[in-house]
């Protein structure tokens, strides 16, 4: 199960060892607001870009830009750590009806990303997230849809 | 067909993040066929637990948006480097219609099969699928990317840590 901690009055800090394993390497989440009821999910993550960051480093030497992916990878583990049962696979992205990246993110900045999700008739999450850069600039916009996770081909 | 250091040559993107191994086939303003191996050394799979399930080595699926994009990459540049951009950048900017029906993992080779729909001006459209093997694991309606111009903020990054394989070289007499 995931376990966060309390980071703040209204901030709660993924910790490392619960971090999605598989994914964990590629940008850690904060988790700054989560609200979860039966058929929805509201979350705030937050990803501060660091420019040391091994994947950084690649994308691109000497002018480290957070890829584009790396937004739908946060919203992958925010939906990992919102909508995960705690047993079984997490919610895996099923597909991107649309994503817009708008502005980008660079060494320094903060992207927050917040996150209205709804649930599918057969149990998956119809997910819209709209992402903030620092000085308020949207970054990115996202309409996606996750599976029920805890069908794992495995 | 072009291979790894061809790829190099072309594209900006770096270890860990330079996800096309190599050109199997490229029709220029056409299509290109691309591969790209997966391996459970990648650092996306750092920290995985001893024991951990199958499905937690799952490719992640941003990596595969991102393999898929830097073929179209270089469908778009005539699989030839990159003109000098004064201080534009190579930019991934939009997506629409990504469906993924498989999982891919380590040992896997994806397949990228892209078409380019058309270019306007800084920005090109592509299309596509991605395979493993008989089993298609995305299809991409359109994907988007553009040139842009990025402001270089006030950190600059700190110079790429060498790799053990250079230091080993650089070890020896």
């Amino acid at each position: 199960m995931n376990r966060v901690a309390e980071a703040g009055p209204a901030t709660r800090r993924h910790l490392p060892d619960t971090d999605p394993p598989a994914v964990s390497s590629l940008c850690a989440i904060e988790v700054v607001r989560q609200e979860r009821r039966a058929q929805t999910l509201s979350m705030t993550v937050r990803v501060r870009v660091d420019g040391s960051h091994l994947y950084l480093r690649g994308h691109f030497p000497g002018l480290p830009i957070l890829p584009g992916v790396f937004v739908v990878e946060t919203l992958c583990q925010a939906m990992a750590h919102g909508a995960g049962t705690g047993t079984g696979r997490w919610p895996a992205l099923r597909s991107v009806r649309s994503l817009r990246l708008q502005a980008p993110l660079l060494d320094g900045d903060v992207l927050m990303l917040e996150i209205a999700a709804r649930r599918h008739p057969d149990g998956g999450w119809a997910v819209t997230a709209e992402g903030s850069r620092t000085d308020g600039t949207t970054s990115a916009r996202i309409r996606a849809d996750f599976d029920r996770g805890d069908a794992a081909d495995a | 067909m072009l291979e790894h250091k061809d790829v190099r040559e072309i594209l900006p993107q770096r270890y860990p993040l330079l996800l096309v191994d190599r050109v199997l086939e490229l029709q220029p303003g056409r299509s290109i066929r691309t591969i790209k191996a997966i391996s459970g050394t990648e650092p996306c799979f750092d920290g995985l637990p001893e024991g951990a399930e199958r499905w937690r080595f799952a490719y992640p699926r941003s990596l595969m948006i991102e393999s898929f994009g830097q073929s179209a990459a270089l469908l778009w540049l005539d699989g030839r480097r990159a003109p000098a951009l004064d201080d534009r950048t190579l930019m991934f900017a939009a997506a629409r219609g990504l469906q993924f029906s498989d999982f891919a993992y380590p040992g896997d080779v994806l397949r990228h099969e892209v078409r380019l729909d058309s270019v306007v001006a800084d920005t090109a459209f592509a299309s596509g699928e991605t395979w493993v093997g008989d089993r298609r694991v995305a299809t991409i309606a359109t994907l988007i990317a553009t040139r842009r111009r990025v402001a270089i903020g006030p950190n600059p990054s700190p110079a790429p840590a060498p790799s053990m394989c250079r230091q080993s070289e650089e070890g020896q007499p």
